[in-house]
């Protein structure tokens, strides 16, 4: 019991760290791309870390399960509105049109 | 059904504290960015914490439902991001016809 609650604990402290490098990161970083790229460190190492300690303290009840779907759809997700934020940084202040270079282009979102 | 010792308890309170100070900080970012697509993406980081903090209050309460609540508010991060993006960039494009 105590050892489990140890691991949790440790978990969790890591996911801490991993958000707090993240945020630092989000106020050192200046262009929007650049921020994009310190903000993807909490989508996926952090929430892991996080889901991943309690689901350590949960034992496999119904609680893990919801922990594990939550994190394959956050995963699934957060990629595709990294891609979209990106997209629009492109266009709009930067003036490049990721439809109209060469090669295959995007689908027209 | 879940254990919880005072220890523990205390831990996961300071870490509630410490994701609240988190989102705080955020929101400067927030509202401190020059473009706003610094502003979306500080939105973005702002669903992903607000999802952990949901996730460990679910735990400490011990209630299972809160975290469908989490998947919702995942699911409508990505619905709203994409909604605005469409938006945005639809914009920008007829702007730039009309002006050429």
């Amino acid at each position: 019991m105590t050892v489990r609650i140890g691991i949790a604990m440790a978990l969790i402290t890591l996911g801490v760290a991993v958000i707090a490098i993240s945020i630092l990161g989000l106020f050192r970083l200046r262009d929007a791309l650049e921020r994009l790229h310190a903000g993807a460190l909490t989508d996926t190492l952090g929430l892991l870390l996080v889901a991943a300690g309690l689901g350590v303290l949960c034992g496999f009840t119904d609680h893990t399960v919801k922990l594990a779907v939550l994190v394959a759809i956050l995963w699934a997700t957060n990629p595709v509105s990294s891609h979209l934020i990106a997209r629009m940084e492109l266009i709009t202040g930067r003036d490049i049109d990721p439809d109209r270079l060469e090669g295959e282009g995007e689908q027209d979102l | 059904m879940a254990e919880m010792t005072p220890l523990l308890g205390h831990f996961l309170t300071g870490v509630l504290c410490m994701l609240g100070g988190a989102v705080l900080l955020c929101l400067v970012l927030a509202i401190r960015g020059p473009r706003y697509t610094d502003r979306v993406v500080a939105l973005n980081e702002i669903c992903t914490l607000v999802i952990l903090l949901i996730c460990i209050l679910s735990y400490v309460l011990g209630q299972s439902y809160l975290m469908d609540v989490a998947i919702l508010y995942g699911l409508l991060n990505l619905l709203a991001i994409a909604l605005l993006s469409r938006v945005t960039v639809s914009h920008h494009r007829a702007r730039k016809e009309k002006k050429s």
